[in-house]
């Protein structure tokens, strides 16, 4: 049975269309690439299957139940990791675990225990008790993924997750992202970054101005675009590689006059 | 006195709401809002400098005691009842309404939550509730400070009666300043987003920093101590909250209730009761249905206003040509001037200084001596257009001060990056931007002021005055420490050690300004000192100009 499922899923701001009609059903240990260009609307449909946004058209179904009555359940049993660093910046790493633990109804005893080691496994544990408003967005970031997967969720919801990560702390979220994979989590990962989303997707979604424009495991876009990459297959779908090239000819030509 | 109030009020809430409410996670919100509360740092009256000192907000908790020890002392000098309490009434109003959107804006208008808090398995009811609380726990510790001293006071000197009732119409009073809030905040969502509300935010302590200003310096001068305080009802005191309240008390102190101290004791209560009930029904509901949406709209679904495909010629632009000389200085000239227009810190910082100008215009030209009308008519016998002439130094020079702080300080990079040969080219460029925006529109306004009152006479005076002005600022720009435009991080900006320089550099204006005013007494000596300060700007402008690396301070 599917995990994740949503039935003509539609979001209308003001006259545009953010969404539009989005069907998807999502397996269990499935993990899903979910990729798009800017504005796609990649953020909105996590949002609402996550239950943060509850104005839509459509029917959205996560572990059974149904996003806009069960809401509070959904979220007990997910994880979502914003593309922004959104958090309390005036509190430290324990704090604010403490925090997000507590509202995940976790034990402080589990919370404490979590969150230094989750720490140490990032080098954060010497800034355990300093306040994160002196941080890095990349060690921000790092105790965002930690609030995010305290509780150890059923389903994880990355949106951009590598977002101002150094690169040391890059391969280490890939590698925990396999790793993830492999203890069999499902994961809805939406990204930037192809050769992530290539490298751990058992299906790749791509999605342009609201509509979903292609659907398969990275062999079956491959064969259906007649293209080599992830990167070729995304270009033709979401944009034009004539357009690219002319417009990267011409502003040669502006620099040089 | 947090974890006391809070304990109160969880131990209220679980009486009244039943299974809705996760209590731990009620807790948990609370406690976490209340602590980030206290690591704040608060706005107040105006931005502050930047400190990592937790105790800031202690700091604030003291001089709004210090200020209520002041108005409770005024309720034990003055002996009218109605008066005093109109006093209390409007401080305590103001203050509450002040604190309510300047400081307590950042948290009420943190769209933070919608990130943290909404994904999180937390409840409407919980999360309203940590709300309520939150803020009744700021409200009630602001309510203490600010109200405590008053009402001690009113009971020592007015007795038991209207020591309870002035606890009675205080309440109702912090509920009209909430209203008020709503109200603004209503409106401002209604028509802007979140940027626009910290815009408005932004003004609004300009504006409220005017006022308190404005009201200490001009209120004094308009009260006439010596005459008993008799208060007059006119048809407007009936819309006046303060009146209500102090009439109440007036009417349960003399037991007197005729037909003006009925309407004002139902006012008292009807009023903030409905508004009271007008903001739970609505206001409070709407406003949070729109905060929460604010976080949640993508910035490429917002309406996209058209590109505009040519740019209209500003007055900078216009301007550029004729005080610049040189790409640096262009540049320097432009960075400064569109800066200026859109960094809130800067505009918090310096707005009320301009606003200080008028205040300042009235201290010195109005006293209560005499009548108005007399004043006005002896003041072209008098020398004090040499006021009119300086004053506008104090608006710029405050300018000058912030220039070289920005929030994002860090773009600052920019110079070091650049082929810039002369970076007193650059400053020299903002100078000019400051002088042409912040220094030149004030004087041509006193000098209008003054040609009015005065005449032709004062023009030599006026032209000498102008050229002064300009080496003050040569003078006051070559005596600080050299800093590029917006290069420098706003928690440095206390400087220590910097008293001598600052005291030569008091001395030099005091004495160009002395000179002047000496310059008065021979008639035609003024305009014959005009070339003077010319020589010497165009001096002290090549030293800036030539202004070298080393002497920058990065």
């Amino acid at each position: 049975m599917a995990l994740i499922t949503t039935n003509g899923l539609s979001k209308k701001y003001e006259q545009n269309y953010a969404l539009k009609d989005i069907n998807l059903s999502i397996e269990p240990g499935q993990v899903l690439g979910y990729i798009g260009p800017n504005g796609a609307g990649k953020s909105t449909t996590i949002k609402i299957i996550c239950g943060i946004i509850d104005e839509f058209e459509g029917e959205v179904n996560v572990l059974g139940m149904d996003v806009r009555k069960n809401a509070l359940d959904i979220k007990q049993q997910i994880g979502y990791i914003p593309e922004q660093a959104a958090l309390y910046d005036v509190l430290t790493p324990l704090e604010y675990l403490r925090f997000t633990g507590k509202l995940y109804s976790l034990t402080d005893e589990v919370i404490s225990r979590k969150s230094m080691e989750l720490l140490r496994l990032f080098q954060l544990q010497d800034k355990a008790n300093d306040r994160m408003n002196s941080f890095s967005k990349g060690m921000k970031q790092k105790v965002l993924l930690i609030s995010g997967l305290l509780h150890n969720p059923q389903i994880i919801f990355f949106d951009e997750p590598l977002s101002g990560l150094d690169a040391n702390a890059v391969i280490l979220v890939k590698e925990i992202l396999l790793q993830l994979k492999r203890s069999g989590k499902t994961i809805f990962y939406s990204s930037h970054i192809m050769d992530v989303v290539e490298k751990i997707s058992d299906r790749i979604i791509i999605i342009n101005a609201g509509s979903i424009v292609a659907d398969g495991t990275i062999e079956e876009l491959k064969i259906k675009a007649q293209r080599g990459s992830l990167e070729n297959i995304f270009t033709s779908l979401t944009g034009d590689d004539a357009t690219n090239i002319s417009t990267a000819a011409e502003f040669i030509n502006v620099l040089n006059n | 006195m947090d974890k006391f109030f809070l304990k109160i009020l969880l131990w209220f809430v679980s009486k009244t709401n039943g299974n809705e409410v996760n209590f731990s996670q009620l807790r948990i919100i609370t406690e976490t809002k209340l602590l980030m509360d206290q690591r704040r740092i608060p706005v107040s009256w105006k931005k502050r400098q930047q400190s990592n000192n937790s105790n800031s907000m202690i700091v604030t908790y003291i001089i709004y005691g210090i200020m209520s020890l002041f108005v409770g002392i005024q309720i034990l000098v003055l002996q009218n009842l109605v008066f005093s309490m109109i006093i209390y009434h409007s401080y305590l109003l103001f203050l509450m309404a002040m604190t309510l959107i300047t400081d307590f804006s950042a948290v009420l208008l943190d769209t933070a939550d919608n990130h943290i808090l909404v994904p999180k398995p937390v409840n409407s009811r919980t999360l309203f509730l940590s709300r309520a609380i939150h803020i009744t726990i700021y409200l009630l510790k602001y309510f203490l400070i600010i109200s405590f001293f008053p009402i001690i006071f009113t009971f020592v000197h007015f007795g038991l009666l209207v020591g309870l009732g002035v606890i009675i119409t205080s309440a109702l009073t912090v509920v009209f300043a909430i209203f008020s809030t709503y109200i603004l905040y209503g409106l401002i969502l209604r028509f802007g987003d979140e940027q626009k509300i910290k815009d408005v935010v932004g003004y609004f302590q300009i504006f409220m920093t005017v006022i308190f200003f404005a009201g200490f310096q001009i209120v004094p001068r308009l009260m006439d101590f010596n005459e008993n305080f008799s208060f007059t009802v006119h048809t407007y005191t009936y819309f006046i909250p303060a009146a209500w309240m102090s009439f109440f008390l007036e009417g349960i102190q003399n037991l007197r209730f005729d037909t003006v101290h009925l309407i004002m004791t139902a006012c008292c209560f009807l009023i903030p009761l409905i508004t009271l009930w007008f903001m739970m029904k609505f206001l409070a509901p709407s406003f949070s249905r729109k905060l929460n949406a604010l976080g949640t709209v993508s910035a490429h679904h917002k309406n996209e206003k058209e590109v505009k495909t040519h740019q209209r010629m500003g007055i900078s632009e216009r301007l550029l040509d004729a005080v610049c000389r040189g790409n640096e200085e262009q540049a320097g000239f432009l960075q400064v001037w569109k800066i200026t227009a859109r960094d809130k810190a800067f505009k918090i910082g310096f707005y009320p200084s301009i606003a200080y100008l008028f205040v300042l215009l009235f201290v010195t030209f109005i006293n209560n001596k005499t009548s108005f009308q007399v004043q006005m008519a002896e003041l072209p016998l008098t020398d004090k257009y040499l006021f009119l002439i300086y004053m506008p130094v104090f608006v710029a020079s405050g300018a000058l001060t912030l220039i070289p702080y920005y929030e994002n300080y860090a773009a600052g990079w920019i110079y070091q990056a650049l082929p810039l040969a002369k970076p007193g080219n650059l400053i020299n460029g903002g100078l000019k931007a400051l002088l042409c925006k912040f220094f030149l529109p004030f004087f041509l306004l006193m000098f209008s002021i003054g040609f009015y009152v005065w005449g032709w006479k004062i023009i030599d005076d006026f032209i000498f005055g102008f050229c002064n002005d300009i080496l003050i600022f040569y003078i006051m720009i070559l005596a600080q420490d050299s800093y590029l435009p917006f290069s420098q991080k706003p928690a440095i900006k206390q400087q220590g050690g910097k008293f001598a320089k600052a005291f030569i550099q008091m001395i030099i204006i005091a004495a160009l300004v002395g000179l002047h005013y000496l310059a008065l007494k021979v008639s035609w000596l003024t305009a014959i000192l005009i070339p003077a300060p010319l020589i010497l700007v165009y001096f002290l402008q090549k030293k800036l100009k030539e202004l070298a690396w080393y002497k920058i301070k990065i």
